[in-house]
């Protein structure tokens, strides 16, 4: 078969692909881009739609609201997904050694992953309920506080509750997937390290933590692109509230979709959400390669 | 000879499926789960409907008050999947109208409808002078007091104002009887800009004027200082700036408090032993007046059917609604919400084991108060809500805070 | 500063073994690996510790290295016990199979990271690294990572890693097994070279025999978990302490026959069975040992070296007794020639000169030197 067919022919073989793929993602996001240059509304009346060029993108990038919303969004990835990182590593660490039941503990610790994300958010809520939570129940039998104190009710604190709500949820995927890389660490390296004096430290600063950093890095990249969308969780748990301190970037996709009925600007806060998203994509695979090429 | 009598089997069951499908009508209605009504009672009259109607069936979808909004949104680009009656709060005819959701259904209405119903539930379904659906929930929150409180604090009557509110709160904390002996429903949501209506009307405030923001000043400012007071000097529980109206139930029926303003489903709820208590020692009395400005205060917080302008049902749907709204169904649950009839308030069934609501119904149907009529409440409600908060939460005066909400809503696309 | 890589002069600081192992048993659970284990060397010694997969060695290796906790029993280097210590602190290098290069690291780094560890200052651990580098002739390789080295280059990094830090002890875990034939001969022959030089003391694990003949000054040959003799490998070549031993060292295996054997006033009279009706062989021996001497008549098993039977013209002047035997296999291998024989119920091997021309089927005249003769008992496998 000369090479020129064989082309050919992979491209025929991939085209039912292709052809799904962009009608699921592609076609529906260029009309969302499409919209957003227009001040498209949700109404079941007749309307004119008008082309409004950059107007939304505008106005959205100087609403002082979003613009802390935006802000709010970063904080909650980097700290909710550094997070994750240390945890999961920690916990991966913990799950490499030996010792009796560690089969049991490794099978549960997927749990929190495993729960729907809206059952975690319920359950977090209730857990940090200012009159029977069950939060404020063990820390005040724990002398950790003296009263039973409102978890959800100031802006600040609340947005670090559900951080660690999210927290528990993802660490699991962080922590299998560090494990398993732990796993194929050859025995010989560790034992080296601890015969040239590498204490436990210096063995997991110099031969784990850079033999898993790859799988790593794309765990954690996939979890920065969720963290940076997130929505669920905090619409159950918060609705954006106390004060806005809880409302990120996608709620304001939502609000301005659902509750104000503009779809022109709807879409261009969603493409700004997925646009920044791209950027974080693009800086950590550039990131990667770097760190490939360079090994 | 087999082909042919399978043939003739499946023709006939095809005309029977086709007469039967035309002649059964299925209508999907759309409830809200804690409005006034149980999810049981809403059941039980559909049941009667269907009884009375053969060859109709009503699918009951209930969803929570935050998810009744965005599903009605939702269900409105679902052509004849969606809904065929849905139910729909005060604020939202104005937003809903402008955008054609719901069916005008101003010429189906009998001419003789509009004298035997209140003319503040009609209001809850009016806009631009057509009406939308049929009122159906006539709800305002009152307030409610626990007897056994005041009597062991040495009240002898309810306050009268709000002011008095406060100091009788003040004189049951010092006896240490309750230590927060207010609560409210002041979590970032609808049910804190209630209050904060009902507290605005109170004080002769007013949203807008003439399109304008106006309340930076006036009865609206006064509502929001009134609303840090009372959680600045401990007489309103700190964790109201988290609740809703069931916590507002739930801790007032626990005897966790001595005030509570809530809506019209929370009387027999309170009252009943199984469910409270403090059944028996509740009293309940139209929210107050303040001196000089006004004799009582209340928000329509009233809800109404209407038909999605998508129904291929709109005959079928009138029906459904004509009979959940129509009298003798209103006087049967009477005790949950007050019917729309103004006939209703003279007959026993109604008024019997409930006098102080009717009552109070009497004085707080006749001052309710809107909240604005606009095409975009939402986002009003959406931003007055986050600058509310903010200043409960005391990270702004009340003046900062009204000022940058009135600077944000003129900024409203 | 002396250049630490120059030979030691071992003058004795104590007269304390370099290792001491006494009563060394190691168990996973029921699992015995190690059974009751003893073995000491001196300093400069070179110990190969061989057996066949299975036999506890590189068990021994990790203990004696501190990876693995042990059951029972003591281990002292240079006279301190180090039975609980951190393999850090044993003053030991490793050598592995595997060579366990840190892949993130360049080769200098890897060479110098236990000096790192150890908070040596950069300018002398430069140096160090450095000296190594020359004396394994690495040192245009120091700024390479390992995945960009060959098999060999791999090698000398790991043997130079454990060489920079100039411990009491090297120990080698099968090094070279990873290596294709041909350069591990080259590397075995560079690592005897290295202990010469430098009088390292090191103890070595393999399952080649042939490396083990090779390299060491002191062989443990193990099976089971169990020492089966300690000795030079001219002790375990020319007197294996029992059956095994003599037919897992030497290679070809030392032939293992049936032989009734007497005593014939002072020679010991050897008696092997043959086939097809010929005549039993009758062989003297005419220095056997105080095990035969004092032992009554009957079967026994022998053992005789493939160099033991020997072609005419290859003999020597001790191979004077000499019997024709019929060859079934002839196997030429260029200097020699082994030519396969049935005695004693079973196929012997003899080793005639590669020169000369027989073919199978052959009978040929065999001539048998018992000058190194070993007796085995036949059911305890003991040498007598």
């Amino acid at each position: 078969m000369s090479a020129i067919s064989r082309s050919r022919e992979k491209w025929v073989l991939l085209f039912p692909a292709i052809l799904v793929l962009s009608l699921i993602t592609v076609l529906p996001f260029l009309q969302t881009v499409w919209t957003s240059f227009t001040d498209a509304e949700i109404t079941a009346r007749e309307q004119q739609v008008n082309w409004i060029g950059l107007e939304n993108y505008i106005w959205a990038l100087t609403d002082p609201d979003f613009l802390e919303a935006l802000g709010r969004t970063m904080y909650f990835t980097a700290v909710s997904v550094g997070l994750e990182g240390v945890l999961g590593i920690a916990v991966a660490l913990l799950l490499n050694q030996k010792f009796r039941g560690r089969w049991f503990l490794r099978v549960i610790i997927i749990l929190p992953w495993a729960v729907p994300t809206i059952v975690n958010a319920v359950a977090w809520r209730l857990i940090y309920h200012p009159d029977y939570g069950a939060l404020n129940s063990l820390l005040l039998q724990l002398g950790f506080i003296d009263s039973y104190t409102s978890w959800l009710g100031d802006p600040d604190r609340a947005l670090n509750m559900v951080i660690l709500a999210d927290v528990w949820k993802n660490f699991p995927l962080v922590a299998y997937i560090a494990l398993a890389a732990m796993q194929t660490i050859p025995g010989d390296l560790l034992k080296a390290a601890a015969i040239e004096g590498a204490g436990a430290w210096k063995r997991f600063r110099s031969i784990t933590l850079p033999w898993i950093i790859g799988p790593m890095l794309v765990v954690l990249i996939l979890r920065t692109i969720e963290a940076f969308r997130v929505f669920d969780i905090i619409y159950v748990m918060t609705r954006g509230g106390p004060s806005d301190g809880t409302k990120t970037a996608s709620f304001y996709v939502y609000q301005e979709y659902f509750s104000y009925l503009r779809s022109g600007s709807g879409a261009s806060y969603a493409v700004v959400v997925a646009g920044i998203s791209a950027v974080l994509i693009l800086a950590y695979y550039a990131g990667i390669r770097r760190d490939q090429r360079g090994a | 000879m087999k082909l042919k009598t399978l043939m003739a089997v499946t023709a006939s069951a095809a005309a029977l499926m086709t007469s039967a499908a035309m002649a059964d009508t299925t209508l999907n209605a759309l409830f809200m789960s804690q409005a006034a009504y149980s999810e049981d009672n809403i059941k039980s009259m559909t049941a009667s409907f269907e009884a009375a109607n053969p060859g109709t069936k009503v699918d009951l979808e209930f969803v929570p008050y935050e998810a009744l909004h965005d599903k009605i949104i939702a269900a409105s680009g679902a052509g004849d999947d969606g809904y065929d009656v849905v139910l729909f709060d005060v604020i939202w005819p104005a937003e809903f109208a402008e955008r054609g959701f719901l069916t005008d259904v101003s010429d189906r209405v009998a001419a003789d409808l509009t004298s035997k119903i209140f003319d503040g539930a009609w209001t809850t379904v009016e806009y631009d002078g057509k009406r939308y659906g049929m009122p159906w929930i006539l709800d305002t929150k009152y307030l409610y007091y626990n007897t056994e409180i005041l009597a062991n604090a040495g009240i002898e009557t309810p306050p009268e104002t709000w002011d008095e509110v406060l100091e009788q709160a003040k004189v049951i904390k010092d006896k240490g009887l309750v230590e927060y002996p207010l609560v409210w429903s002041w979590s970032q949501s609808e049910a804190m800009i209630c209050d904060f209506t009902t507290l605005t009307a109170a004080h002769g405030g007013s949203f807008f004027d003439n399109g304008k923001p106006a309340f930076e000043t006036g009865g609206a400012k006064a509502a929001l200082d009134y609303m840090k007071t009372s959680l600045g000097d401990g007489l309103t529980n700190p964790s109201s700036l988290e609740y809703f109206e069931e916590d507002v139930r739930r801790v007032f029926s626990a005897g966790d408090a001595a005030f509570a303003m809530n809506w019209t489903y929370m009387n027999s709820l309170v009252n009943d032993p199984n469910e409270s208590q403090v059944a028996g020692k509740v009293g309940v009395m139209s929210a107050p007046g303040v001196d000089g400005v006004s004799e009582a205060s209340a928000v329509n917080g009233s809800m109404g059917l209407g038909i999605p302008s998508n129904s291929p049902h709109a005959d079928q749907a009138w029906a459904f609604i004509n009979h959940l709204t129509n009298q003798s169904t209103q006087e049967e649950f009477a005790n949950l919400s007050l019917p729309i009839w103004k006939a209703s308030y003279s007959q026993s069934a109604v008024t019997d084991g409930q006098e102080d609501l009717v009552a109070a119904a009497d004085k707080s149907i006749a001052v309710m108060y809107p909240r604005p009529l606009v095409a975009s409440y939402t986002e009003v409600s959406s931003i007055l809500q986050k600058h509310l908060h903010g200043s409960l939460l005391d990270q702004t005066t009340s003046e900062e805070a009204l000022a940058n909400a009135a600077k944000r809503v003129a900024r409203i696309r | 500063m002396t250049n630490n890589l120059q030979k030691k002069e071992r003058t004795a600081v104590s007269s304390n073994p370099i290792l001491a192992v006494e009563n060394l048993s190691k168990s996973y659970g029921d699992l015995r690996i190690l059974k009751d284990v003893s073995v000491a060397i001196e300093a400069g010694d070179f110990l190969v510790l061989v057996g066949p997969s299975g036999c506890g060695k590189s068990t021994l290796l990790g203990c004696i290295g501190g990876l693995t906790e042990i059951t029972s029993g003591n281990i002292q280097i240079d006279g301190q016990d180090v039975t609980h210590t951190d393999p850090a602190k044993r003053d030991i290098a490793m050598v592995f199979q595997s060579y366990a290069l840190f892949p993130n690291m360049s080769v200098g780094d890897n060479i110098g990271f236990g000096l790192e560890v150890r908070k040596v200052p950069k300018t002398e651990r430069d140096e160090k690294v450095n000296q190594v580098a020359e004396l394994l002739k690495i040192e245009p390789l120091l700024d390479r990572a390992p995945a960009q080295l060959s098999g060999g280059q791999r090698q000398r990094v790991a043997m130079g890693r454990a060489l920079v830090r100039d411990p009491k002890l090297f120990l080698f875990d099968e090094p070279l097994s990873n290596l294709d034939a041909k350069l591990r001969v080259t590397m075995r022959t560079e690592i005897k070279r290295l202990h010469q030089r430098l009088n390292a003391s090191i103890i070595y694990v393999t399952h080649d025999q042939i490396e083990a003949m090779t390299l060491a000054t002191k062989i443990v040959v193990m099976k089971d978990g169990v020492i089966q003799q300690v000795g030079s490998p001219r002790e375990i070549y020319d007197t294996p302490a029992n059956i095994f031993v003599a037919d897992f060292m030497g290679s070809p295996a030392m032939n293992i026959l049936d032989a009734d054997v007497t005593m014939d006033g002072l020679m010991a009279r050897v008696e092997i069975a043959r086939e097809d009706g010929q005549e039993p062989l009758i062989l003297y021996d005419t220095n056997p040992g105080e095990g035969i001497t004092s032992r009554p008549a009957g079967p026994l098993k022998v053992g005789l070296r493939p160099e033991a039977l020997t072609d005419l013209g290859s003999r020597s002047v001790n191979a004077d007794q000499q019997f024709d035997c019929l060859l079934d296999v002839v196997e030429p291998a260029g200097s020699d020639t082994f030519a396969v024989i049935r005695l004693g119920g079973t196929e012997v091997t003899a080793r005639m000169h590669g020169d000369v021309d027989v073919n199978s089927g052959d009978t040929v005249p065999i001539c048998f030197d018992l000058t190194k003769i070993s007796y085995f008992d036949p059911k305890s496998g003991e040498r007598l």
